[in-house]
Parts: C-alpha cells; sequence; structure tokens
C-alpha cells in the first residue's frame, strides 16, 4: 500500500533528512581535518633526518677518541641546535659505538627525553609504526680508527614535535 | 495550465525545494572544506613544517628556494604586510604567518647563522641558506 504522504514532496525535507545531512557533513569535516592533520605529520622524516645528520658528522673521518672521550659535545661538532634538542621536550637521541672484535659496547649516551626510548624500542621490537608515539630511527654505520679498528656506530633518533 | 492536477504541483514544488536545500547544504559544506584545504591556518601550519624539515635536511653549504605563491597570495587577500617568515635562530623555530596573529611555528634542530633565511613577497619566494660548507 502507497503512503499517501511520501507523494507530496515535503517529506523529503523532513527533520530526519537534515540530522542525517548533519551527520555526514561533520563526517566529511572531520575527515578532512584528520587528513590535513597526517599530512602535517613530519615527525618520522624529522627523526630520520637526524640519524642521517649525526652519521654523516661523526662516520665522516671518525675519529674514536673524540667520540669516547670527556669534552665531545655531541651538539656543537654536529651544529644541532641543544636549546630545541634537549630543552624542547620533543626529541631523542641514542649514540652507541660498538667494538666490532671484540662485540663490547664501548660508548652509549643518549640526550633528550629517555621515556622516549622505550616508545621507540617497542616499535622497532614489534616492527610497526604507532601514531601516538614519539617516531623513532635507527641507523647504522661501520666505522675504522687510524689503527684501522672496526666499530659499529648506531644512532637511534626520535621525534614528538607535533 | 501547466500540472493537471493539484497533487503533481505539490510534488513539483516539494522536489524543487529539496533541490534548493540539499544544493545550499552540500554548498556549505564543499565551501568549508575547501576553505579548510586553502586557509590561512591550514597553510601556515603545512609550509612551517615543510620548511623546518627542509631545514633539517639540508646539507651544509646549500640553499633552497620556495616558490610559494599560495602562502603569498593569502597574505596578500588579508592585507598581510608583515614578515612572512619569521626565523628565531637561537630557539630554533620557524614561524610562517598569512594573516594577522601569532601563525604557526615549528622547531628545527639544525643551528642556522643570523640571516640565513630571507624571503621575497614580489618573486614570491623563500630563501634557505644552509651556511658555510
Amino acid at each position: 500500500m502507497k503512503n499517501k504522504k511520501a507523494t507530496s514532496g515535503d517529506i523529503y525535507v523532513s527533520p530526519v533528512l537534515i540530522v542525517i545531512w548533519v551527520i555526514v557533513a561533520v563526517s566529511i569535516a572531520i575527515g578532512v581535518i584528520v587528513f590535513y592533520n597526517t599530512q602535517a605529520d613530519t615527525r618520522l622524516i624529522e627523526a630520520d633526518a637526524l640519524s642521517t645528520k649525526i652519521l654523516d658528522c661523526l662516520g665522516k673521518d671518525f675519529n674514536y677518541l673524540d667520540i669516547t672521550g670527556n669534552e665531545f659535545d655531541l651538539f656543537k661538532e654536529c651544529n644541532l641546535n641543544s636549546n630545541v634538542l634537549e630543552k624542547s621536550d620533543n626529541y631523542y637521541i641514542r649514540l652507541s659505538l660498538n667494538d666490532i672484535d671484540s662485540g663490547k659496547i664501548v660508548y652509549d649516551s643518549f640526550w633528550g627525553v629517555g621515556v622516549i626510548s622505550t616508545q621507540c624500542e617497542y616499535q622497532f621490537k614489534e616492527n610497526k609504526i604507532e601514531p601516538n608515539f614519539a617516531q623513532c630511527s635507527k641507523k647504522s654505520m661501520l666505522v675504522a680508527d687510524e689503527s684501522d679498528r672496526k666499530y659499529l656506530l648506531e644512532v637511534i633518533s626520535a621525534s614528538n614535535q607535533k | 495550465m501547466l500540472f493537471k492536477n493539484k497533487k503533481s504541483q505539490d510534488s513539483i514544488a516539494g522536489t524543487i525545494v529539496f533541490i534548493i536545500v540539499a544544493a545550499v547544504f552540500f554548498g556549505i559544506l564543499l565551501l568549508f572544506i575547501s576553505q579548510i584545504g586553502t586557509g590561512a591556518g591550514t597553510l601556515e601550519k603545512i609550509y612551517s613544517r615543510e620548511i623546518a624539515v627542509a631545514i633539517d635536511s639540508m646539507r651544509p653549504g646549500t640553499e633552497i628556494t620556495f616558490y610559494l605563491p599560495d602562502l603569498f597570495d593569502k597574505a596578500k587577500a588579508n592585507n598581510f604586510n608583515g614578515n612572512i617568515i619569521f626565523p628565531n635562530y637561537e630557539n630554533g623555530t620557524i614561524t610562517i604567518r598569512a594573516v594577522e596573529g601569532a601563525g604557526n611555528s615549528y622547531s628545527y634542530y639544525t643551528k642556522l647563522e643570523p640571516g640565513s633565511v630571507s624571503f621575497n613577497r614580489e618573486k614570491k619566494i623563500i630563501t634557505i641558506n644552509s651556511g658555510v660548507l
């Protein structure tokens, strides 16, 4: 049986329909905002660039005594801004030097927010990216000192700048 | 008379009202979405990040020039004549502004010499110099 009201036209702009439209509009708006926010997330690129920068800086003309010495200043050595990396609570850097022959870690130090290391370890272990965690990058390079002793220079960098 | 009876007249009028309401509603929605994508706030946010990341990815002794007509045009449309890009070399932040206000800031971790960042309003470009090799 046909509904007489349904053919009269005015049923088209009913309150129910308006509510449906509003839900659709709000969903689309949220989608667009989320899209633009995701697009503007550069944390992984930042972390990756930081690892590359440190490896480039320390691996090129590698000097074992420079890195392991008491006077070693990563920020000065690699032209990095300590105001941003140490004081902003958004970054983490871990630098380690592993003696290939003995298998011992001869240098291990970190800068920035230590808590981020847990987030990095979790993501590396699970081999996945957690959007709510700081984004991490791990890079390593084989280096040799003057006496041709080989080391694995490893850098873990993370950014949580939003 | 164009329509044979009142019932069909009502139906046509209802359909027309429906089309008008739908067009207005979805027109406003489209306008809102396009405003989000090309609004000053979005441009400020995206470009502050892009430029900060570019600074951190630059190798020493290089120069990058950004051609950003949309950002400069937006600033012009908003009658904004202040600094479109404002670097804080000490704290390592880049602030982009296309409208009067605080703008959008983002940090970069590479140390830049004062004067490394400049812009040209006529050419619509932003230039970053990473310093001496």
